[in-house]
């Protein structure tokens, strides 16, 4: 079977966790010109309660799309942990906001937290682009494609009045995560 | 041509917009999809010229879109699940009328009970209707098979509406890079619709006659949709050759994987079957000669294509994300019939249900079946059918009961 690597996004429904998930997708699959596909929940959860964006990205063609127990995972709520963290590889990845989420579930896997909603509110100024600061942060911790081609793929996406915003909300993104994985 | 992420929704209009069409009925409230609020933006901008019509049924927007198809113009909508149903009896109507158009469903689940995740028991109960089939297991296959279904449908030796089916949420929601092709090659695939004698007006009728008949004309011209169904086997095959040489991309009736030497064959369709095509990459590691059968037209049933493809094998594994109660799985029941009675060895067929509301299947499930038929080969004896489920499924569903307080109850052992 072909190598791949699944990563989720979870939080809460209107965080932009579905348009984070489509970004990395984008960056995978029309940047770097490997293979990708996004799926996310949708239904009755989709607006508040937990919603969640999965990725799966592999150096070839994806059978399955959906992914099924996940290389790397993010949550910006206790809810989404709650709920999300279980499917989780072992030796994985947990990423978890600082504030929103204060008892990470414990398992066989790594938990990282940086304060994303805080940062995103305190430092770039505007709380909507908390979904780019997490998308950053998860490149960083997983490096699942390079920092330039998600950058890259946040800014195809975003109109011209934005791009600083953007840019500068990617950037702090991924360096916090840079900088918790060296400390 | 380009390259692009797009849901099964996004490709599905795609497809839709490519092909040109002039007339979108469309029922715009729930279970009806993206598909339609895409093309409706579209239409707005003035990306797409088409006339579309907001109706206040499926059952009128299937009249309306049949109404039109006949009288010469290219005609799209979609629906989902329970949308499907409600227009069940226009489906019947129109496809009597032989009015070519094309239709996709979104497979949902049926009510009761309610759930909002895929398996086929929607687009199954369309099966007898005279509209065609279409199975799509990839985003790229919604956009393509829409363009295909439209010259099935249109080819004056068929005449008949085409269903392309997705399954919800495992393609409708899901995004995947999708090759879009370049306006101008699809028009030279698919061009114009030429309705030929297709000039229906109410206004200036062709002829005049009762509006209800006896069994002998009535059968007459049932007989004649079913020929014209059966013949959409050889004509889906000539169109799939000139799309392949116009885009690159070759479909089959039944598309096959790593068959020709399997001793043992999966049989799925849809979205579903892809993990059936990880399983078999799996037990091929392992050194078992498996192999996967995916229909892709269901009708009209490409009987023959499965007859060559399992000719000689030892078994067959039928895994039906549908439950025809009573019966069991509806795909293993068509298959069982086009294989009996004909010579040449007939394999062991073992019938499974799962996937029934998005359940998944997992990979051990995956050779768990395989191993149940190796075992039912060695045997010469199918064990009875089984539904996939696990102990740990049970008793979450017993916790979840007791919680409800429905403790005591009497349960069906199978």
């Amino acid at each position: 079977m072909a190598e791949r690597y699944e990563i989720r996004f979870s939080g809460a429904g209107g965080q932009g966790l579905i348009t984070a998930g489509i970004i990395l997708a984008e960056a995978a699959s029309i940047i770097e010109g490997r293979h990708a596909v996004q799926s996310q929940s949708y239904g009755p959860e989709a607006r508040g309660g937990a919603s969640k964006s999965e990725v799966i990205i592999g150096e070839d063609p994806i059978d399955y799309p959906k992914a099924t127990i996940v290389d790397a995972c993010l949550a910006m709520t206790q809810e989404a942990a709650d709920k999300y963290a279980v499917g989780i590889k072992p030796g994985g990845l947990l990423l978890v906001d600082t504030d929103f989420v204060k008892n990470p579930p414990k398992g066989d896997y790594t938990i990282y937290d940086i304060p994303i909603m805080r940062t995103a509110k305190l430092e770039v100024g505007r709380e909507i682009v908390a979904n780019v600061i997490a998308l950053g942060a998860m490149i960083a911790l997983t490096d699942v494609v390079k920092r330039e081609s998600g950058l890259q793929a946040v800014l195809a996406k975003v109109p011209e009045a934005f791009i600083e915003l953007n840019k500068k909300a990617y950037n702090l993104g991924f360096e916090k995560v840079k900088e918790l994985m060296a400390g | 041509m380009k390259r692009t992420l797009l849901t099964g929704n996004g490709a599905a209009a795609w497809g839709a917009r490519l092909a040109g069409v002039e007339y979108l009925p469309a029922f715009p409230i729930t279970p009806q999809t993206e598909i339609i609020e895409t093309i409706a933006r579209w239409i707005d901008f003035g990306e797409m010229d088409c006339r579309m019509v907001t109706l206040d049924s499926e059952h009128s927007m299937i009249t309306a879109a049949g109404a039109a198809a006949v009288t010469g113009v290219r005609v799209f909508t979609a629906t989902s699940s329970q949308g499907l149903l409600y227009g069940m009896e226009m489906l019947y109507t129109v496809a009597g009328w032989r009015a070519p158009f094309v239709l996709v469903n979104v497979s949902r689940g049926l009510a009761s009970p309610i759930t909002l995740e895929p398996d086929h028991n929607d687009i199954l109960a369309a099966r007898d209707s005279g509209f065609l089939q279409l199975h799509c297991a990839t985003c790229q296959e919604v956009l393509d098979c829409i363009l295909l279904a439209y010259r099935l449908a249109e080819d004056e030796r068929v005449r008949l509406p085409v269903i392309v089916n997705l399954d919800g949420f495992y393609l409708s929601f899901t995004r995947e890079p999708v090759e879009i092709p370049d306006a101008e090659s699809v028009a030279r695939f698919l061009p114009p619709f030429d309705p030929e004698n297709l000039g229906f007006r109410a206004g200036a009728p062709l002829s005049e006659a009762v509006a209800v008949i006896g069994g002998t004309p009535y059968s007459y011209f049932r007989y004649q949709s079913h020929l014209a169904a059966l013949n959409a086997v050889d004509v889906f095959a000539e169109n799939a050759a000139a799309f392949a040489q116009a885009f690159g991309r070759t479909y089959q009736a039944v598309e096959a994987y790593h068959c020709d030497d399997a001793e043992l064959v999966f049989v799925m369709m849809g979205s579903f079957a892809t993990k059936a095509k990880e399983a078999v990459d799996r037990l091929r590691e392992a050194g078992e000669a498996v192999g996967l059968l995916r229909p892709v037209l269901l009708r009209p049933f490409p009987a023959a294509d499965f007859r060559r493809a399992l000719s000689g094998k030892k078994g067959v594994i039928v895994v039906d994300q549908n439950l025809s109660m009573g019966k069991g799985g509806v795909l293993h029941t068509e298959l069982a019939s086009a294989l009996y009675g004909y010579p040449g060895t007939t394999p062991v067929l073992v019938s499974f249900i799962g996937g029934l509301g998005g359940r998944d299947i997992s990979a051990e499930e995956f050779y768990e079946m395989h191993a149940v038929t190796r075992q039912a080969v060695s045997e010469k004896r199918a064990p009875a059918p089984r539904l996939l489920y696990t102990e740990v499924e049970l008793r979450e569903m017993k916790k979840i009961q007791a919680i409800a307080r429905v403790q005591g109850l009497k349960e069906q052992q199978t």
